[in-house]
């Protein structure tokens, strides 16, 4: 035993410690050491053992208190409420269908090449050929269109795109020209589409792809609404 | 007040599994077994009878739509912990408004053992609970709920252990400064010094 431990071994506990255990002994809460430290004391101190009578007066009192019954307007209120079903299953499920279809939206118009720099390589091909090709100049806005419209909408990558749109000037050419006996026999036919497409057009073009990313879309908007609403209204309830 | 420790377990739980279906039937029926005890809570707490009206039927609010979350131990201790937390809230609406009237306790009444015959001492009794009560209030909440729990709702100091988060020397100490604090108030009440007056012929219970 270590030498402090031995000079302080046979101090009797002060009435500073033993205090704050009276209420746990009341209640039998305390370790067998501290229970024979409190006997102990307690034998031997008149104003401890007033302190635990004083304790135990009080909680005496607290069990008197009488139990007061529910008041019958509030048992009413209890039974007659029914509280809104817990929309814990379905508000989740909304939030993550309105996420799902978000994101797959996202990626149908990746797919798509919606994304891609498709509209800036068209628009050089426009300015680059018209110059280039002076003699029938209404027709000659028109060609690029058809032409590099379906073939740009054929490839998935963006990157071969600026290959055929940007170096349009010499390649533009080049592609066009033998185009151009053509022209006159194909320009009465795809007169209607507009010189180039801007952006919010192409999205007005049917396409299956298009379509469901525009279903996607408002899936994802819908059920983000509906998952708003209902959760909205559970808390209100 | 007997201990409300001891509910058939059994059949409680078969109702809190069908609530947790969302049956509404069982659902009425915990609430019909746990609305006294949740009631007295936030009476105790909150010294109002209206202010405890509301804080209990958002306390069995709350437990309702909680249910999906309540994964098995002792459901009053779950139940009342939500309770707790709603007079807690309450506490805090209060305190960013005026107090109404804490001086009526209209609730003091004579539990059935303790009637007398004599109507002066009815009155007497009527008017030492309301003090005890008001010295209640004077209690730090944390203090007072532990006391609240411990000696009016009877509950062990594990069950306060769980409804307040805290382990049990938590319990142990924060019980001890409330019971002393309430017993320093009590005492200074001229009026509740029977309380402390030794009876020689009755023993007092351990």
């Amino acid at each position: 035993m270590t030498w402090w431990r031995r000079l302080f071994r046979d101090r009797s506990p002060t009435c500073a410690e033993i205090r704050p255990l009276l209420s746990a002994f009341l209640d039998d809460q305390v370790t067998p050491a501290e229970r024979a430290r409190v006997t102990a004391h307690l034998t031997g101190c008149p104003r401890c053992q007033e302190d635990l009578a004083t304790l135990r007066a009080t909680v005496t009192a607290l069990r008197a208190l009488p139990t007061i019954p529910v008041p019958p307007a509030l048992a009413r209120r209890l039974a007659q409420t029914r509280p809104a079903p817990p929309a814990r299953p379905l508000v989740p499920a909304l939030q993550r269908a309105s996420l799902a279809t978000a994101a797959l939206t996202v990626l149908l118009l990746l797919a798509n090449g919606l994304l891609s720099p498709g509209p800036a390589a068209t628009d050089l091909a426009r300015p680059a050929a018209a110059p280039a090709l002076p003699a029938p100049a209404p027709a000659r806005p028109v060609e690029p269109g058809p032409e590099v419209a379906p073939a740009a909408r054929a490839l998935t990558a963006p990157t071969p795109r600026p290959a055929v749109g940007a170096p349009a000037a010499p390649a533009g050419e080049q592609s066009l020209s033998p185009a151009r006996p053509a022209d006159t026999q194909t320009v009465p036919a795809p007169a209607p589409p507009p010189a180039e497409p801007a952006w919010p057009e192409r999205l007005l073009r049917p396409s299956p792809l298009r379509t469901l990313a525009l279903v996607a879309l408002l899936t994802s908007l819908l059920s983000g609404a509906a998952g708003l609403l209902l959760g909205r209204r559970r808390s209100a309830g | 007040m007997e201990s409300q420790g001891d509910p058939v377990e059994a059949p409680e739980s078969a109702l809190v599994a069908a609530a947790r279906q969302g049956e509404a039937a069982a659902f009425s029926a915990l609430v019909a077994r746990y609305q006294t005890p949740v009631y007295n809570l936030a009476y105790r707490m909150l010294g109002d009878p209206d202010e405890a009206a509301d804080a209990t039927q958002e306390a069995f609010l709350r437990a309702y739509q909680a249910l999906g979350q309540y994964r098995g131990g002792p459901f009053r201790a779950w139940l009342l912990r939500i309770a707790a937390n709603a007079c807690y809230d309450s506490l805090r609406r209060r305190q960013r408004r005026p107090t109404a009237s804490l001086d009526r306790l209209p609730h003091e009444q004579v539990a059935g053992a303790q009637v007398s015959p004599d109507p002066e001492e009815v009155v007497l009794q009527r008017e030492h609970q309301a003090l005890i009560q008001r010295c209640l209030l004077a209690l730090p909440p944390d203090q007072r709920l532990v006391v609240v729990l411990a000696d009016i709702q009877g509950l062990s100091y594990e069950e306060i252990a769980v409804v307040t988060r805290s382990p049990l020397g938590t319990v142990r100490s924060r019980l001890s400064r409330g019971r002393a604090r309430l017993r320093d108030l009590l005492r200074a009440q001229p009026e509740l010094s029977p309380l402390f007056q030794r009876p020689k012929d009755r023993s007092l219970p351990p």
